[in-house]
């Protein structure tokens, strides 16, 4: 089970300013291990909650900037492949919902062509958002490879 | 002529308005099957009180179409095992589908859900052909016994005899009651020794537009290891807890370990893949030294050096 933030605190006396903090081999790779458990657990919050919700616009935004990390352009049925979505029809509310927001950018190359793109600008945390979707976050297109992979199917 | 498919409505849960119209649906198709078992059951049942007053007071239906039916060749064995049986499992496959609560086109979106993940959603047993193969064997023998086509001049064989078929009578009804309460569900084969089964829950009453999770699936895994294996009692509850699976109780008496997943119709592919995940993992770790080394000591004391692992990729599958 990944540290708790409260204990990563401690296990390293970040807030003791009394002490220097200063990582040295074995520790520095504790350190390393501990942090990226909680920035796992974080994606992990964000997968489950994005799909506790009821409108998928949560999952379009962990997928677009997933697909950042490959894909220089992005329109929706990308999204819908890499969510593993039936009907694209599926996804409308979500894109006007993210839209309306200010979310996403919606760029209209011709009327079936729209480039898609996380709004980073007017939303400054999507930045570290993007970062940790795309180190951790496994999409449902992803899953399904495993799956398939692992009943021998590829 | 060509046989005409069976054509279900589409049920459609993406927003309020069409998901309680796809309830509607799927509780007027819960009523129609539960009505038509019911119906099975009371013919059966007519049939029995009717057949009990001729045998009774045969005088009653003289010389009508029901004191000709009386004057057959079967004997009261015969008919009173047919209503029997007939009647007892339908009683219990009534009860089951009021508990297990899955209609066409419920089973139809899931199965539209399932492919689009490349997964085939089948029906593990259909306890109905069961029960029909069965009971029309013993039937066939016994109206074979009322012709007198079998008949034994030796004691000791006709004893052996009645013994045999006696049992196998027991069985005819038992065998496929017990597959109607344990076997009967709906289930997604993954590989030889994984599967995974399904039920579905919603409410029988009219849906308020206050009620969330309407239709809900619940998914069960195969079995796993028994609940007293310490190796699996730690890899179980390390992927149950990380993968968030539902951790309702099922019966105690239960003595596997099981991953349960909880899923509406909008999240289930995802809820779905899950659980399967939660499997290849389980796969993986199961009797993997390392782990079930370390399940004898508590999770908070491994080691650095086999986490650290976890980031060379070795553990890949618990990212």
């Amino acid at each position: 089970m990944s540290i708790s933030f409260e204990e990563f605190i401690e296990k390293y006396y970040i807030d003791d300013f009394t002490k220097t903090f200063e990582l040295k081999g074995q520790d520095k790779v504790n350190f390393y291990n501990d942090f990226n458990d909680i920035i796992k657990g974080i994606a992990r919050i964000f997968d489950k909650l994005t799909n506790i919700a009821s409108l998928r616009g949560g999952q379009v935004l962990m997928s677009l900037a997933k697909l950042e990390k490959s894909e220089s352009v992005i329109n929706k049925t990308d999204i819908k492949r890499n969510l593993n979505i039936d009907r694209l029809e599926k996804l409308f509310h979500a894109f006007d919902y993210l839209e309306e927001n200010n979310y996403i950018n919606i760029e209209k190359k011709t009327s079936k062509f729209h480039v898609i793109k996380l709004n980073e600008k007017d939303n400054p945390d999507f930045t570290l958002f993007r970062e940790i979707i795309q180190k951790f976050w496994i999409s449902p297109e992803e899953e399904e490879e495993r799956v398939k992979k692992w009943r021998g199917m590829q | 002529m060509k046989k005409q498919k069976n054509i279900f409505p589409d049920l459609d849960f993406e927003n309020e308005e069409n998901t309680f119209k796809s309830i509607e649906v799927i509780q007027k198709e819960f009523f129609k099957k539960t009505i038509k078992t019911l119906l099975y059951i009371l013919i059966v049942l007519a049939i029995y009180i009717i057949y009990s007053l001729i045998t009774i007071n045969p005088e009653l239906f003289e010389n009508t179409f029901i004191g000709l039916i009386n004057q057959t060749y079967y004997s009261n064995f015969t008919i009173g095992w047919i209503l029997f049986s007939t009647s007892t499992f339908l009683f219990v496959y009534f009860l089951k589908i009021i508990y297990l609560k899955y209609t066409p086109s419920l089973i139809s979106f899931i199965k539209n859900e399932s492919k689009n993940l490349g997964f085939d959603f089948k029906k593990e047993f259909n306890s109905g052909q069961v029960f029909l193969l069965l009971n029309s064997i013993s039937i066939s023998i016994l109206i074979y016994i009322d012709l007198g086509l079998i008949e034994f001049e030796d004691n000791s064989v006709s004893s052996f005899f009645i013994f045999i078929f006696s049992a196998y009578l027991i069985l005819c009804l038992v065998l496929p009651i017990i597959l109607v309460l344990f076997d009967d569900k709906f289930i997604i084969q993954l590989k030889n020794d994984f599967y995974i089964l399904f039920d579905f829950h919603f409410k029988i009453g009219k849906p308020k537009k206050d009620d969330s999770n309407l239709v809900g699936i619940h998914l069960t895994s195969n079995r796993l290891s028994p609940k007293n294996d310490r190796c699996g009692r730690v890899i179980h509850s390390k992927i149950a807890k990380r993968r968030w699976l539902s951790r309702r109780k099922k019966s105690k008496l239960n003595p596997y370990l099981h991953f349960y997943e909880f899923s509406t119709p909008l999240n289930f592919q995802k809820q779905f893949l899950n659980i399967a995940l939660a499997l290849t993992e389980w796969q993986s770790y199961y009797g993997s030294r390392i782990l079930c080394f370390y399940a004898r000591i508590p999770l908070n004391k491994v080691e650095v050096k086999e986490r650290f692992l976890d980031y060379n990729k070795f553990f890949f599958a618990f990212n």
